[in-house]
Order: C-alpha cells, then structure tokens, then sequence
C-alpha cells in the first residue's frame, strides 16, 4: 500500500485530493507568510508613506519586528511539521513508496512536453498530469528555495552576537539584501503565477477550492489531473464500480 | 501668673507659626511673580513676532528670515517659562537699536548664552567635535542650536523633540546627509525611522555631546572601542563588529561591493522569473479564447 489517494473516501464525482494535514500545512504556510510580508514589506521601503502607516498598526518599528520574528518562526515550525510527517510516511511505506512530487516521478516529462505543445497551439491533445503538475512542483520547491535564502538569512540576522563570530559585516549585509530582495520575489511570484493559477484562471475563478475542503470535482480532475483519475478509476474498477473506499487508519499520505 | 505666661506663650506660638507660613510660602508667591513677570514681557514679544508674517532680511542673505516665533509650541517647550530677553540678552526695548543685523553674529551670541545656564555640559561639549571652531567657515562646527533646535526645544523623551531617538536621524541628516543614506540601508536605520525604540540611532553610537571623529582614538567609533559600543546593545564585545564599514555605499566596488552584486543578482532573477509566468499566462489564455471560440468545444 502506497497509493498516495488509498487513504481518501474517493467516489466517481468528487475526488479527496488533500487531507486535513496538507490543508493545516497551506494554511499555516500562507497565513504566516502574509504577515511576513505585511511586516517586512514595511522594512524594506521604510521611506515610504503606506510602510509608516503599516508601522502604526503593528506597533511601530518594534512591534513591526516582533509580528516578524513570529512569523518567521511560525514558517519554521509548519515546514519542520510538513517534513516531518512526510518523513514518517516515507518510512511507513518504504516497500513500495511513491512520491509524485519528486519532479522526475512518473508521466512527468511527457505531461510538461503534452502541455507546451497544447498552449502554444502545436497538438489539441489535452496534457494528463500526474498527482502534481509541474506548475505545482514548482511552487512546492519554491518553498524550499525560499525558506533555505530567507529562513536562513533570516536566522543570521535574529542573532547576530553568533552570525558575526563566524562571518564578517560584509556577509551579514549582503545576506540581508538577499533576505529581502528574495521576499520581494516570493510577493510577486505568489501574487501573479499562484494566483493566476488558483484564482483568476477562469476554470477556477474565484478559486479553486482545494484549499478549503480538499475536494476536487471529476471534471476539473479530467483537466488538471488527467493521469491521476484514470489510476484512481483503475484502482476503483478493481474494487467494484461506484463503491466508496473506505478510509484505513493509516497514516495519512504527505503528497 | 499662669496666665499672663501662657497667654505670651500662645503669641509667641502664633508668631512662629505665621513667621513659618511667610517663610514657606512668600518665595513660592515671588516666583509666581517671576513667572508672571515673563509671561507679561513674552506677551509683549509675541505681539509681534507671534505673527506669521514677520521677516527680516539678514546682511548678506538674499533670502528674508522668518522671526515668527510659533507661541503654542515655545510655551511648552523646555523654555517657555523663561522671558525671551534671557536668551536674546541685547534686546532691551523696542525699536532693537541693538539687535544683530548679522545672522552669524546672532546664532553666535544666542548659543554663547546656553552656557549661563548649562555649564555642566559646555566643557564637554567644547572637547567634542561639534564644539571645535570650523576653520573655513569661520564657526563652531555644530552650534547648540543645530541639534537642540530654537524655539522649540523639548526633553528627549518627547517625540517632537529633535533630539528624540527617533528624531536624530533626521537631526543629523541636516548636516551628514551622505552618511544618513548609507544608514537608512541599514535595518537599525528602518527601524528607528519607523518609530522603533530599541534599535540604535546616531547617539546611541556616536555619543552626544563628546562626540569624537572617528579617527580619534577614544571615539566610541574606534577600531578599538567599536566592540565595546556595539556591546551596550549586543550581548557581548566581537571584534568582528568592528571589521568592515558600519555605513557602506551600495557601489559595484569597495564596501557595498557583495550587496550591490546581491541586489543585482535578486532583481534580474525577479524580472526573469515574473516575465516568465506571465508569458506563460499570456499563452494559457490565448489558448483558452482560442477553445472557447470554437463551436463544437465546451
């Protein structure tokens, strides 16, 4: 047993695609990001009108890095949480393990190709995906690009009496330019391709509920997860049409 | 008998206790008269120069003065108890017959006058740099006034005042532009400027009144004394601390050097990462008009 979906009440019409775990770990993720970026944003352009009155709010310069530290640490905490069940469902299942977030699991390469071809006009085929797009690859290893740049520059700068045993001032700047300039780039990257993606797209607009409740219609599955449903369909025809697996109690799947 | 003793007793008694009354109460009436007194030849200067219009052109100066004095704000000011002739001593009655037609001279004779006063601070002061005599510009180099401001001087703790911590900066910056825009890239810079309490500003560094250049050996600035400065603050003294520049230029060479390639490096890979998702979103949603028009497609 090491289909990701075992776990999940599948049923021919609406899909358990994340269980309360990937859900508690999007949340923690962008709530605390938000009021990293609430709170630093700030910093970065001091000078400016909107970054005094956000000051103001989250009681002046002070205040503004402690909402900061809090979020900074809150971001730790979720990750290590995330890399620690997926740990210990990789041991779980350590026969027979798959992890389709892993950019060269299976129908990878020939989805990303089936994709290019489709958008830019060349095939009418539509691209089957996997359990993740590449689009979701991507912005899942983002994160960890992102909190390896800022996390750790981040840890650099909240201690300083230990930073500058080992590095000299120089360093310390340029890692906070870094800290900084990579935020600004996570802002942007989320507020345009992750939006765009979940949000504005019209298949989804106002937004993909997967977030919220886990679920996923079969249609939108078709579309997003072509390869995907047919395994889980397999799988069903297998079980007997129309039945509802019944989740074990295991434990749940990291994705 | 008795009585007659006691009854001089009692006036003796009476005596003592309205001779305590005068003593403990007549100078407090005397200086209620001192300050009514002051409020009266105020009211007398603000006459006119609480008038927003009022201006005079200096010797030399191409632009006029203004010698509006705001009443509101010099009445709560550190000052504003005392009479303007305290300061502006050869003013005695109008017209000025001897006020300074020179700037120079007036900004030197009302800062001479801080010292009546404030003597514990003045030989500290003249040993700090701001009290040497700037040779080419034949002044002080920073007068009391520069920093403490005129009219509207108030007790560090509040905010207005330009001495508060998160007022100097800004103080400073009147004079050492340069360097207060290499330390706004600073994060103890944004944090003070945001309104922070904890985090350094000029003084916390530098000093105050002692003030030393940085090349002087007993500067707080010093190679030398640096750790110990950044350790008022920083659990304990590192001589890293006090290697590289505190205030660096965000150049392609010398001590901005690594942040300015850092910089580069994260803005180029932000207009290349960007410019690339919204292409692919431009192509995404030209393929889905493309569907969309199409007849025998949902």
């Amino acid at each position: 047993m090491a289909d990701v979906n075992a776990d999940f009440p599948q049923n021919n019409n609406v899909y358990q695609r994340w269980n309360i775990h990937h859900r508690l770990v999007h949340f923690g993720i962008y709530s605390m990001f938000i009021l990293c970026a609430a709170t630093g944003l700030p910093i970065k352009f001091h000078s400016k009108a909107w970054a005094m009155s956000f000051a103001k709010f989250f009681g002046g310069g002070d205040g503004l890095l402690q909402w900061h530290l809090f979020g900074g640490m809150m971001l730790f905490v979720v990750s290590l949480y995330h890399l620690g069940y997926s740990a210990l469902f990789a041991i779980k299942n350590r026969q027979n393990l798959e992890a389709p977030m892993i950019p060269w699991s299976k129908g990878t390469w020939t989805a990303l190709k089936q994709y290019f071809r489709y958008q830019l006009g060349f095939s009418d085929e539509h691209p089957k995906f996997g359990r993740y797009q590449w689009k979701e690859m991507l912005d899942y290893w983002a994160v960890f690009w992102g909190m390896a740049i800022i996390g750790g520059s981040g840890l650099l700068m909240w201690f300083p009496e230990f930073t500058l045993q080992y590095f000299p001032k120089w360093f310390v700047d340029a890692y906070r330019w870094a800290h900084s300039d990579e935020a600004v780039l996570a802002v942007t990257f989320i507020f345009t391709w992750h939006f765009y993606n979940v949000h504005f797209q019209p298949d989804f607009f106002p937004m993909s509920w997967v977030w919220w409740d886990g679920k996923m219609s079969k249609e939108v599955m078709e579309l997003e997860h072509g390869l995907e449903l047919e395994m889980i369909q397999e799988k069903q025809a297998q079980a007997g049409q129309g039945t509802t697996v019944t989740p074990t109690k295991g434990f749940p799947s990291s994705g | 008998m008795g009585t007659n003793k006691s009854r001089t007793t009692i006036k003796f008694l009476l005596f003592l206790i309205a001779a305590i009354i005068i003593l403990a109460f007549g100078p407090a009436a005397f200086a209620e008269d001192l300050l009514q007194k002051s409020a009266r030849i105020n009211e007398g200067c603000l006459r006119c120069h609480g008038a927003q219009g009022l201006k005079t052109n200096f010797k030399g100066d191409t632009k006029p003065t203004s010698l509006y004095v705001n009443e509101e704000k010099y009445l709560v000011s550190m000052h504003g108890t005392m009479p303007c002739i305290y300061c502006h001593t050869n003013i005695t009655d109008y017209p000025h017959v001897d006020a300074p037609t020179d700037r120079k001279v007036l900004v030197k004779q009302v800062n001479g006058e801080c010292r009546r006063c404030h003597k514990d601070i003045t030989p500290i002061y003249n040993n700090g740099v701001h009290g040497q005599i700037n040779k080419k510009e034949g002044k002080l180099n920073a007068y009391c006034s520069d920093c403490h401001g005129i009219h509207n001087i108030y007790k560090k703790e509040i905010a207005e005042a330009t001495i508060s911590h998160n007022q100097v900066p800004h103080t400073c910056a009147k004079c050492h532009e340069k360097i207060m825009h290499e330390y706004e890239l600073d994060f103890h810079a944004k944090s003070v400027l945001l309104g922070g309490k904890k985090a350094a500003s000029c003084h916390s560094c530098h000093g105050s009144h002692d003030i030393l250049g940085p090349a002087a050996e007993a500067s707080t600035v010093s190679k030398e004394n640096t750790p110990k400065t950044c350790a008022k603050c920083h659990l304990f003294p590192l001589q890293n601390f006090a290697e590289g520049k505190m205030h660096y230029e965000l150049k392609p060479t010398g001590d901005g050097a690594v942040s300015f390639w850092t910089l580069e490096f994260f803005t180029w890979l932000t207009i290349c990462t960007i410019t690339f998702v919204l292409v692919l979103m431009l192509i995404e949603l030209r393929r889905k008009w493309i569907n969309a028009n199409r007849p025998d497609d949902h």
